[in-house]
């Protein structure tokens, strides 16, 4: 608990070193393109036209509840990209800009949140993109989208904390981003980020009840609260308990692993 | 000028270097779990070095290739980290290395100002400074250039020119010159005489001996990882020249007989016999005082552990969480399924909850097949009207089906 105290405070210390790291760092990436940084928005923006065509166009799939699907799935990409992206490109952070860090004085435990920053664009582009569509179906911004205030930290606690631990794990064991992939592909189509569970006969309720045990499904679905305004945090009753729990649990796991790791990572890469 | 502070201290300072027999994950875990194994080959770079630089020296690292003087420049500079013993840092360090922390795509400017940003200054700070980085450079029109496209010469003077801006305390230069010509070594010989002269440290790490004895008050002689000795360069110099010679006159065989005694005991070093070393030193020492040696360097490094309490806090969200999971799989509340923790586990458990409490929507089956979605939670007209649209079963038809279900 005292290494995610620490953690934190240096999150906090070193903010501003993180922002900047990471703006020249997709300056850096950019400058190699033609578009440049315009990629930073067209990217979502194509991945969103890709998957409209795919499962709005030639499958005509259907949101639960009548809401419109394609806003409902758009929420879905990009609450679950950004948790996917901070994971597992903040997961390799880590080993790959370990010597840029060595040799400034900051810590490395900064590292995956400035790669978290890089992806606050497009997870701004994709979610801001599922409300407006939603607006145009008639849910416009109602109350509900105070909920934001509640469900975008624990967002970034929650895929910051992952990516932390996922880093440490690589350092040691540097096979595990396949692994990662493979497990983001399937959670992918596991927590309603597109299709809604609900849909198929073959799983049984017992499961569909407890999707919101599932982190990822948990804020996926709070941000579509916000979108269509259909229930209070609150109203998630036990389920709130459950996905704070895990966090936690995740946040002293990944921030005590981190500062044991820390000192040895020289000797490992 | 205070020449009194202690700027950098080092004490009983050992570096091991696991020669693992491949960098795989096992050997990684197991070093984390245990630092010890017996079947390992381990090699000590540095064994047991102390020494303190005051406010305002410029101190020279010499020794033979493969003495462990980048280490010790590494460990002060915080890149890598030692076995044993401390190191007392009191200030900013820099180290110019060629392309030391630059971004290949970026131009120069464009890495002065990360750099600078990385340091903590502000952009005013920068915008100020930024004329006098880039004359100092040299690079003229190349400044506007990707680094990629650089020499390593003008590498090494686009980080000297940045590092010297920064205002470091304590500066660190690994044959960081080396690269640079003549007009520009005078150059920064001249800004780091300015340097010492306002009281900042200088560690020199050379091969240069006219270097050395130029710029240096002190000097560390490191020969296999050990300290052969530390003093002014008048003393030192000499001595290292005289065993240079010594070393090159013999013949070749008579060299690698000495590398290899000196290296077999690099590899037969142990924190036991830096205990020893350490206590035969000062055979003054009394009880109290050898046993605070011996438990500082037992203690190494802040290992870490998980504290009680956080174990418990661990734990409890641990099996908080699952607990929920295992009442989201059963037809139970958790206030309820805490009241009777027995019958939950034995009845409840993987139990369909009653339809009206599930919020979203339900299939209902007959006959083994999906026949209608039911929407329970349909507060809004424009969702029927949407579904109607979009050929779903309104709510009328699903009522009918449900009430021929139960008929």
């Amino acid at each position: 608990m005292k290494d995610a105290i620490l953690y934190i405070k240096e999150q906090i210390k070193y903010f501003r070193v993180a922002v900047n790291l990471s703006q020249y760092s997709t300056k850096s990436t950019s400058m190699q393109n033609k578009f440049g940084r315009l990629w930073e928005i067209l990217d979502p923006l194509v991945q969103l036209a890709i998957n409209y065509l795919i499962f709005g166009v030639l499958m005509h799939r259907t949101a639960p509840d009548g809401l419109p699907p394609l806003a409902w799935m758009f929420i879905g990409m990009g609450v679950y990209t950004f948790m996917q992206h901070v994971i597992t490109v903040g997961s390799k952070s880590v080993t790959r800009q370990f010597k840029l860090t060595a040799k400034m004085k900051f810590p490395v435990s900064i590292m995956p949140t400035s790669s978290m920053v890089g992806f606050l664009t497009e997870f701004s582009i994709m979610v801001g993109g599922g409300l407006v569509i939603a607006m145009f179906y008639g849910y416009y911004p109602s109350i509900y989208w105070l909920q934001i205030f509640f469900y975008f930290p624990l967002l970034i606690i929650f895929s910051l904390s992952m990516s932390l631990l996922c880093s440490s794990i690589e350092v040691v064991f540097p096979d595990f981003k396949f692994f990662l992939n493979y497990i983001f592909r399937f959670l992918m189509y596991g927590s309603g980020v597109i299709f809604d569970l609900g849909h198929f006969s073959v799983i049984p309720n017992l499961f569909i009840q407890a999707q919101l045990i599932n982190p990822f499904y948990y804020l996926i679905e709070g941000f579509r609260d916000i979108a269509f305004g259909r229930e209070w945090f609150w109203d998630k009753g036990m389920f709130n308990l459950g996905f704070v729990l895990i966090t936690l649990f995740l946040l002293i796991i990944a921030a005590n692993t981190h500062m044991k790791i820390r000192d040895r990572i020289s000797d490992y890469l | 000028m205070n020449s009194d502070k202690i700027k950098i201290k080092a004490e009983y300072l050992t570096k091991k270097f696991e020669l693992l027999p491949a960098k795989n994950t096992k050997n990684k875990a197991r070093s984390l779990v245990s630092s010890s194994n017996k079947e390992d080959q381990d090699f000590w770079a540095l064994r047991n070095i102390s020494f303190e630089i005051r406010n305002g020296e410029c101190v020279g690292v010499i020794g033979l290739n493969g003495a462990g003087k980048s280490t010790l420049s590494n460990i002060i500079s915080g890149q890598i980290s030692q076995t044993t013993g401390q190191v007392e840092i009191n200030g900013d360090v820099s180290i110019i290395a060629a392309n030391a922390g630059m971004q290949g795509n970026l131009s120069g400017r464009e890495n002065i100002r990360l750099k600078a940003l990385m340091v903590g200054m502000s952009n005013k700070e920068i915008d100020n400074k930024m004329d006098d980085i880039i004359e100092f450079s040299e690079l003229g029109p190349f400044i506007d250039q990707p680094v990629k496209t650089y020499s390593s010469g003008m590498k090494a003077k686009l980080g000297f020119s940045i590092m010297v801006h920064q205002d470091p305390d304590i500066m660190i230069v690994d044959e960081g010159l080396s690269v640079g010509d003549k007009t520009f070594v005078d150059k920064s010989r001249k800004r780091m005489f300015e340097f010492r002269d306002q009281g900042k440290t200088i560690l020199l790490v050379s091969h240069d001996m006219r270097t050395i004895k130029e710029w240096c008050d002190r000097v560390i002689w490191l020969n296999y990882g050990e300290v052969k000795a530390y003093g002014t360069p008048e003393e030192i110099l000499p001595e290292y020249n005289k065993f240079a010679n010594w070393f090159k006159k013999l013949s070749r065989k008579e060299q690698k007989i000495y590398k290899d005694k000196q290296r077999q005991k690099q590899m037969d070093y142990s924190v036991n016999q830096l205990k020893k070393d350490v206590l035969s030193e000062d055979p003054n020492m009394s009880e109290a005082e050898k046993q605070e040696v011996t438990q500082n360097l037992k203690k190494n490094k802040d290992s870490h552990k998980l504290s009680l309490l956080s174990k418990v806090v661990v734990w409890f969200c641990l099996l908080g969480f699952i607990w929920t999971g295992l009442v989201s799989i059963s037809d139970t509340r958790l206030i309820e399924s805490i009241k009777h923790p027995g019958e939950f586990l034995t009845e409840r458990l993987f139990k369909e909850k009653k339809s009206s409490e599930i919020k979203s929507s339900d299939v209902i089956e007959i006959k083994g097949s999906p026949v209608a979605i039911i929407d329970f939670a349909d507060k809004k007209p424009q969702h029927t009207e949407l579904a109607m649209k979009n050929g779903d079963q309104s709510n009328e038809t699903i009522q009918q089906l449900v009430d021929g279900a139960d008929q």
